[in-house]
């Protein structure tokens, strides 16, 4: 595999992420709201989103296993321009896995609730805190990072802006897909409710949207040609949410558009940085042999994990029901 | 202190608190397998339901330190590209490739297996299911020894060239083969053997000390075989499988680490006190606690140990309980005597540590030193007593494996738990389904 290759498999690792631990970053800070003081029913959220949790973080471990072995300077370059948010994001997964995993473990209600919050808190500060990492890799691997330093105004404002954009984005994405997967799996009571937040949510997720297109487009402006895909992209990804929020507020909210608005939204950010950032990033490969004496173990390991994974999903997610494992 | 000290403090720091949880990971995992493997195979009812109970219970501690075992991973895996960047431009070819392989394949598995048993258990068939935990004990002993791979690799670097100061791997089986690779990690493995029937053998022997007082409530609640409650008869198989396994673990551990003297004599790096004794102890441990294992096990035919004059076995009960953290801090030696033993390397003759930090400043170094290490450690603790909570709770009230409707309520019956356990089990799932309709599950489609 070439260095593209190494690229393409790092895109699609971060997009699974996106996509299947979105749904946890989306459905926790529902617990609360949709709950209330009953803890059998937060239980009942919690049990929409757990099989995610395991299944789906591994697949950002993956991605920076890919990074470090494939990709190493770009690595360094990330973590040094983004320390605080790369921090940040080390503490805001960290304290969800616990939130998760500890909450039910004692009865005490104040225990619960007190974990109840930290993954909440935690759940929102994740995606934002990738959202900014990625949002540092648009300025660190486009032209904008280097005319920043140079001192133009502009970039500097980008480079300021963009990660803020990228945070709400990825914040305001997870909350949509992670609603309408709670809404898919729950009993209908739940699923009415979050249903009706999933539609609040809809058009700013589409404005930032909208607005990171813009942004795109700036970057564009100033020299990274390959942002103007990564502007239509969003544009597009804007306006399927707005298409979902019109079926919603029609009451059909089983329709294709609706399904698809949440994957499409939760992976917008990553394919929207992959087409902003991927030329440079392709360009800081590691040497070819490198690459090349790892493609058979690590597509073989690919492939093996994607067969695991799609059995896994197949005996894992259905609506709930007695057969359902709670454990979470 | 320099930028150089925070990020190697906190490096030892959080690899310290990651290893204590893979000692329990990967010691208590093949017991878990075994145990659910009887329980797939047994076909009276009675041993069935105790080997149930008993996969259930070690399942349930296995999984609450699991959970921080991988938050801590995760720290671990940023933290080598944020803080020892050098490590990556000089040997990221050699280095990052048992790393990507350990999360491509083994992570990746391991952790899809974990989810598939845990959120699985009432959808699979029974032999399916045992077969995926026996898939995650296997993938966690691939992950772990990938990464003893990439770390054999710093302590004793070989198969590899240096071509303008970037290192190659020039010869991938020298890399698995390296003696620091494979002698450290069977090494390990007998550490972590011990480490998890450490746990064993103290968490039974708590309850165990504490059985007879427990009798009068399982004849009050009519249940058979008074004499021995099931729940006595699951500690007690629980001590024997960890009297054996403690005893294989130090054999194991003890013979590899032996072994490990052969290859160390050649290898560049410093010698300062901590590292003799890390020996020492080492030595001392692992001796000891074969001769002792020794010893209990030959008192277990025709259940001798549990039979013993009563004011010897409480007190040998009690000191098996007291002595749970031992192998846990040998182990921790163990390590520090290897990577302090590198220093001033960081890939041994190859890198000094010095030029391999990131030009990050003290400042922000230091900041996540504190951040990072004390959420980490913050978390380990608060995991820690909740384990010891679920230890001493017992076998009532197991989430793991227990029914839906039963484990969304078991906040219900809050306040009888500290006062009566045994006789709870049949209130509770009738007190409260009635109150939500939602709570039962599955109504809608
Ligand atoms: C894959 C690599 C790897 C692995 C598996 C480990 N370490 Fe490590 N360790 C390093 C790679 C490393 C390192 C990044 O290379 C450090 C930082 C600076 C250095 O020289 O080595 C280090 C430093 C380091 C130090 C400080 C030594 C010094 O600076 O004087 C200690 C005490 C430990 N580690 C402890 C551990 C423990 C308890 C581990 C068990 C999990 C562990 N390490 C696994
Ligand atoms: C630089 C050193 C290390 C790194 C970067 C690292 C990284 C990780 C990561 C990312 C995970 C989480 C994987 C998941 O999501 O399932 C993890 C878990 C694990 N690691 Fe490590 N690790 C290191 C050292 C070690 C060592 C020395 C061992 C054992 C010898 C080990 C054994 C394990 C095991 C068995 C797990 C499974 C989860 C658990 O124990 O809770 N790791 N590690
Ligand atoms: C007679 C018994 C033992 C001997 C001779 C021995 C010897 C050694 C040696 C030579 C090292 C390598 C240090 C280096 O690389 O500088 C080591 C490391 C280690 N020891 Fe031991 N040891 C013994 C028992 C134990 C026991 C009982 C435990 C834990 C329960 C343990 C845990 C470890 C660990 C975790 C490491 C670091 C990983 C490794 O290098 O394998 N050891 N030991």
């Amino acid at each position: 595999m070439n260095a593209l290759g190494w690229g393409l498999l790092l895109a699609v690792l971060l997009a699974g992420w996106a996509v299947l631990d979105g749904a946890v970053h989306g459905g926790v800070p529902l617990v609360r709201a949709l709950g209330g003081r009953d803890d059998a029913r937060r239980r009942t959220v919690l049990a929409t989103v757990a099989p995610f949790l395991l299944l789906g973080e591994v697949w950002l471990v993956a991605a920076t296993g890919v990074l470090l072995a494939a990709f190493g300077h770009v690595e360094a370059t990330l973590w040094s321009a983004g320390y605080p948010v790369v921090v940040a994001l080390l503490v805001a997964w960290v304290l969800r896995d616990a939130a998760l995993w500890l909450r039910s473990r004692l009865p005490s209600p104040r225990w619960r609730r007190g974990w109840d919050v930290v993954g909440q808190a935690a759940s929102l500060a994740l995606p934002a805190a990738f959202g900014a990492v990625a949002g540092v890799a648009w300025v660190r691997f486009s032209v904008v990072g280097a005319q920043a330093d140079g001192g133009s105004g502009a970039a500097q404002a980008l480079a300021l802006g963009l990660p803020v954009l990228m945070a709400g984005l990825a914040v305001a994405a997870a909350r949509v897909h992670g609603g309408l997967v709670v809404a898919a799996r729950a009993p209908e009571a739940v699923s009415r409710e979050a249903r009706r937040r999933v539609r609040r949510a809809l058009v700013p997720a589409a404005a930032l949207a909208g607005l990171a297109a813009l942004g795109a487009l700036a970057v564009a402006a100033l020299g990274t040609a390959s942002a103007l895909v990564a502007a239509v992209l969003l544009v597009a990804v804007a306006g399927v949410a707005l298409a979902a929020r019109f079926d919603l507020d029609r009451g059909a909210h089983r329709t294709g558009v609706v399904r698809a608005a949440g994957p499409l939204l939760a992976v917008a950010p990553v394919v929207a940085t992959a087409s902003v950032a991927g030329p440079a990033v392709l360009a800081l490969a590691a040497p070819t042999a490198v690459l090349h004496g790892l493609t058979w173990p690590v597509l073989g390991a690919f492939v093996a994990v994607l067969a695991a994974q799609a059995v896994s999903w197949r005996v894992l997610v259905r609506p709930l029901g007695p057969r359902t494992a709670v454990f979470l | 202190m320099t930028a150089v000290d925070a990020a190697r403090l906190q490096f030892a720091l959080l690899a310290g608190t990651h290893f204590l949880f893979v000692l329990v990971t990967l010691g208590l995992g093949p017991v878990v397998a075994i145990l659910q493997t009887r329980w797939a195979l047994a076909r009276d009812g009675v041993r069935a339901a105790t080997l149930e109970t008993a996969t259930r219970f070690w399942g349930q501690l296995y999984l609450v330190n699991y959970a921080l075992g991988i938050a801590a991973g995760i720290v671990m895996e940023l933290q080598l590209g944020l803080h020892f960047p050098g490590l990556l431009d000089v040997a990221g070819g050699v280095f990052g490739a048992p790393l990507v392989i350990e999360t491509m394949a083994a992570f990746f598995l391991e952790s899809t297996f974990l989810g598939l048993w845990v959120f699985g258990w009432h959808v699979l068939p029974r032999w399916a299911h045992t077969a995926v935990f026996w898939a995650v004990v296997v993938t966690g002993y691939l992950s772990a020894f990938t990464v003893m791979v990439a770390n054999g690799f710093l302590r004793n670097p070989v198969g590899f060239e240096m071509v303008d100061g970037v290192a190659r791997v020039t010869d991938a089986a020298a890399l698995i083969t390296n003696p620091a690779a494979l002698l450290s990690a069977l090494h390990v493995v007998g550490a972590c053997l011990m480490a998890g029937a450490f746990l064993l053998v103290g968490v039974s022997a708590w309850h165990l000390r504490r059985a007879p007082s427990r009798l009068p409530g399982v004849i009050a609640a009519g249940l058979p075989g008074a004499v021995m409650s099931p729940e006595n008869d699951v500690w007690r198989r629980s001590m024997r499988i960890g009297l054996v396994a403690g005893t294989v673990g130090a054999f194991v551990a003890t013979g590899f680490g032996y072994a490990q003297f052969g290859y160390l004599q050649d290898v560049p790096g410093g010698d300062p006190p901590v590292v003799g004794i890390a020996y020492a102890v080492m030595q001392g441990v692992g001796g000891l606690a074969f001769v002792v294992g020794c010893v209990l096990l030959l008192l277990l035919p025709g259940n001798v140990l549990f039979r013993l004059w009563r004011p010897l076995r409480t007190g040998l009960y009690a000191t098996l309980t007291v002595l749970l953290p031992v192998p846990f801090l040998t182990a921790l030696l163990g390590w520090a005597a290897r990577e302090i033993g590198r220093q001033p390397w960081a890939i041994a003759g190859v890198l000094r540590t010095e030029d391999a930090v990131s030009d990050a400043s003290a400042a922000a170094v230091i900041t996540s030193l504190v951040v990072l290490v004390g959420v980490m450690v913050t978390l380990a603790v608060v995991d820690w007593s909740v384990m010891a909570r679920l230890a001493r709770r017992g076998t009532t009230r197991l989430a793991l494996g227990a029914p839906p409707v039963d484990v969304l309520h078991d906040a219900d019956t809050d306040a009888d738990t500290d006062t009566d356990t045994e006789a709870r089990d049949d209130e509770h799932s009738t007190g409260s389904t009635a109150r939500d309709g939602l709570l039962t599950f599955g109504g809608t489609r």
